[in-house]
């Protein structure tokens, strides 16, 4: 593996790629996650919006006021079973 | 491979050394689980022939088929882990091979083959019609906060459903290796706290669904996961007590295979499962302090807890197995042999169905939480209340007294709502 400090695990994006979009002038959460892609994977950003967002304060970009957009499914779903709503439902006994 | 029917896959590996379930997607970095809680990535596998399975949630069967994904050849040695090396400064993808546009078209078509996670399955999966319930209070997570706010709820009269996505409820509690101050001021072990809890929500008649997650919140409906099918709720008082995840620390192989929380090391013990046998703990608490009491008691070497800027470096290929750790004071760092790392980063609250609800999400400096009022849960939109860890709140009977708070008013309301409307209709209450 090469030297990198990696932030968000789903995307793979690093520390460096966080600070240079900072510098490239993208100074708030949505901006640098739109840029480098973190929180966009697998877990949509559970592991690493935080930190992310700290990194980008302490690398001299804005304090956020509001995380990403959460937008569901929070967990994964099978398409299946989504694909099922369109049928005639049952009540929960 | 050796299991203990029922307990989830990626338990099962780790019980037998393999952290190293997976490759990232850009990378192809070795990956392992983090969580055992379904909050990362790390454990995600193809499991008979349906891709993305995430393990840490897959009950172990007899005659399985796991299988590891977007690797040439295995998950411990993978040729595509060579882009790792190819880019070490890493990858600009607005700009890389944009400057023909042959070279670029070829270099997706490469791309495309490379990167994404998982192949599509080889078998239909069948669609399954969804289920409706309805109810008064709808509390979403079962530990200690939601239970105590849905018990509440259901003493003050209100026809109450808890959702929560494991198995079983009680939460943190069901892992902390260690006691707790109860609310009657006594020390007990965690989870007898949370067996308390759950027979306390049972009796007040709270409608407990097991293994069903929710994960969305629609105008006026959550939509919860269950086993195989999905189930739509309509409620008129929205309790969410989703809790708190450990997110990612930053440090040079924090994302190495065998580098996973203290909680996630803790929920390994009590499977019965060694996390490692010379664990580095990373990160202070009482997690931390529990965690190492309870690998020491089971015969394994523990280092640290050391603080977090102490660490610089998780070293290994394809698993950790070894840390640089510079002590106060130090000139040079030192390289501590180890085969598990725990971390504890400051904890993470699940805050995205509170805000899908309507309630306000606030950065504290250090992670993003629920903005909720401390005794009784209420947030910025009328019928959702917070309550617990997603809120930012720490210390049992702290969580449980603000969780008490908003079963009770969250039942008040609906009571004096239906005052108002049999009011207006002229009739007596």
């Amino acid at each position: 593996m090469s030297d990198k400090v990696i932030l968000c695990r789903c995307e793979d994006v690093s520390a460096h790629d966080v600070e240079e979009a900072v510098a490239r002038g993208y100074r708030d959460l949505e901006s640098v996650k739109r840029f480098t892609g973190f929180g966009t994977g697998w877990c949509q950003g559970k592991q690493c919006v935080a930190l992310c967002a700290r990194l980008i304060v302490a690398a001299g970009g804005e304090i956020p006021t509001a995380p990403i957009t959460p937008r569901p499914p929070f967990h994964p779903v099978p398409l299946a079973h989504l694909a099922g709503l369109h049928r005639r439902q049952k009540d929960e006994p | 491979m050796p299991a203990i029917a029922g307990e989830p896959v990626a338990v099962a590996l780790a019980a037998s050394g393999r952290y190293v379930l997976a490759r990232s997607v850009k990378y192809h970095r070795p990956r392992g689980p983090v969580c055992f809680s379904g909050r990362c990535d790390g454990c995600l596998m193809r499991i008979d022939g349906i891709a993305n399975v995430m393990t840490c949630r897959a009950p172990a069967r007899d005659g399985m088929h796991v299988e590891t994904q977007n690797v040439i050849g295995t998950a411990e040695s993978d040729l595509l882990s060579a882009t790792d090396w190819f880019f070490p400064g890493g990858m600009n993808h607005h700009e890389m091979f944009t400057a023909n546009k042959l070279v670029n078209r070829a270099m997706q078509q490469v791309a495309r083959r490379i990167a994404g996670v998982g192949e599509l399955p080889t078998r239909l999966v069948p669609d399954s019609p969804p289920r409706d319930a309805r109810c008064d209070v709808l509390v979403i997570g079962g530990g200690p906060a939601g239970l105590a706010a849905a018990t509440q709820a259901a003493r003050g009269g209100a026809d109450t459903i808890l959702l929560e996505e494991t198995g079983e409820t009680g939460g943190q509690l069901l892992c902390f290796p260690g006691g707790v101050v109860d609310e009657r001021e006594r020390e007990l072990n965690a989870p007898a706290v949370a067996a308390e809890l759950t027979r306390d929500a049972e009796s007040a008649g709270v409608r407990i669904l097991l293994r069903h997650g929710a994960v969305g919140v629609y105008d006026d409906e959550v939509l919860a996961h269950a086993k195989d099918h999905v189930l739509r709720v309509r409620a008129k008082r929205i309790v969410v007590a989703t809790g708190s995840h450990e997110g990612a620390m930053a440090f040079e192989g924090a994302d190495l295979p065998g580098v996973l929380g203290v909680r996630a090391a803790c929920a390994l013990l009590r499977h019965g499962v060694l996390p490692g046998e010379r664990v580095a703990i990373v990160g202070t608490g009482v997690w931390s302090d529990a965690l190492a009491r309870a690998l020491r008691a089971r015969g394994a070497e523990v280092l640290g807890p050391f603080a977090a800027a102490e660490v610089t470096r998780a070293r290994g290929r394809p698993a950790v197995r070894a840390i640089d750790v510079t002590r106060d004071g130090a000139a040079a760092s030192e390289r501590l042999a180890c085969d598990c790392v725990a971390t504890a980063p400051p904890p993470s609250p699940d805050y995205e169905l509170a805000e899908q609800a309507g309630a306000t999400v606030v950065f504290s400096g250090e992670a993003f939480g629920v903005s909720a009022a401390s005794d009784d849960g209420a947030t910025s939109a009328a019928h959702v209340f917070a309550v617990g860890e997603c809120t930012g709140a720490s210390g049992l009977r702290t969580m449980l007294a603000q969780a008490r708070g908003a079963g009770e008013r969250a039942a008040r309301s609906l009571r004096a709502a239906a005052h108002a409307t049999t009011g207006a209709e002229g009739g007596d209450v």
